[in-house]
């Protein structure tokens, strides 16, 4: 059953790797995931009751990004290999986005759902990046 | 002081007692305790948007406690290693600190957590932080400043390392 319930990874358990792709979940795939009742027989069966409604539909409407901010402190060699730690990004585009961090205070590292969203931010700031979520729009 | 990769380890050699004592200050530089604004930097909130309340509280909850064991992890990881230095040898004499490479993740961490406290603590400017030789040290905050970029190069140089460890010797 799919539940929208915000997760959080245990950091002493954090991967050098970025999430697989099974972890990650798209609004698409989030979508087929969910139970299609339209199709699901003969009208004998109950409509489902939703108990408990955790995030709004605007909140599944939205994609969330995950943005860092700049920081006079961190290096950039090190900015960078965290961008490639945490996203698989190759070294050119992981310099790219620190060189946009660097010079316009911000990057858009990522954007998608709200859940592995929070787990980047939260890997982010494992790394002591300056990193923060945003809705999109 | 010299600095250099034998097989699996990074050798700091002729470490005069001075930078042998900034290393020695790691652990305890990384402790934001005191200083908000360093506590601030350190545990900063996920989100700017003001309505995401319940981000930020689900935040403190659940993600600062596993963020405050992992950064002091680190921390002890980095005292451990340091043991090396309070050896037996006479006071002034030059030490050799030698890093596993497993512990050099846990070795930018601290030195990360360590710069970014020093840094807040004295709030740097940015022009500050570039002024990488200032000379003479003529103040505790010279000195701090001093310590931030001597705690960044061990940074870059451990980064450099790490490119080669994943490639391997010889590759």
């Amino acid at each position: 059953m799919f539940e929208l319930k915000v997760t959080y990874v245990s950091l002493l358990n954090m991967s050098t790797e970025p999430l697989s792709e099974e972890v990650a979940m798209d609004k698409s795939a989030a979508a087929t995931a969910l139970p299609v009742w339209k199709n699901a027989g003969p009208s004998t069966v109950d409509k489902p009751t939703i108990e408990k409604e955790t995030r709004s539909e605007e909140d599944l409407d939205l994609p969330w990004q995950v943005v860092v901010h700049n920081d006079p402190v961190n290096l950039m060699s090190y900015v960078t290999m965290v961008f490639q730690r945490v996203f698989g990004y190759p070294r050119e585009k992981a310099e790219r986005h620190m060189l946009e961090v660097h010079h316009n205070g911000r990057s858009i590292l990522w954007s998608g759902m709200r859940e592995r969203a929070e787990l980047y931010v939260q890997q982010l700031h494992g790394y002591l990046l300056l990193a923060t979520l945003e809705k999109a729009g | 002081m010299e600095i250099c990769r034998r097989n699996d380890e990074i050798e700091i050699s002729e470490l005069d007692p001075f930078l042998a004592e900034l290393l020695r200050q790691i652990p305890a530089s990384t402790n934001p305790e005191g200083v908000p604004a360093a506590e601030q930097r350190l545990f900063s909130p996920p989100t700017k948007q003001r309505k995401e309340t319940e981000i930020c509280t689900e935040w403190k909850l659940y993600v600062e406690p596993e963020l405050r064991r992992l950064f002091q992890t680190a921390t002890e990881t980095v005292a451990a290693d340091l043991e090396q230095l309070n050896g037996n040898e006479k006071i002034f004499a030059n030490r050799t600190l030698r890093i596993p490479s497993k512990h050099a993740d846990a070795w930018l961490s601290a030195l990360n957590q360590a710069r970014l406290v020093i840094a807040a603590k004295y709030n740097f400017t940015d022009g500050e932080l570039g002024e990488h030789f200032r000379s003479p040290i003529g103040s505790r905050r010279d000195l701090s400043l001093f310590q931030v970029n001597f705690y960044g190069f061990l940074q870059e140089f451990i980064l450099g390392e790490l490119g080669g460890w994943k490639k391997g010797p010889g590759d």
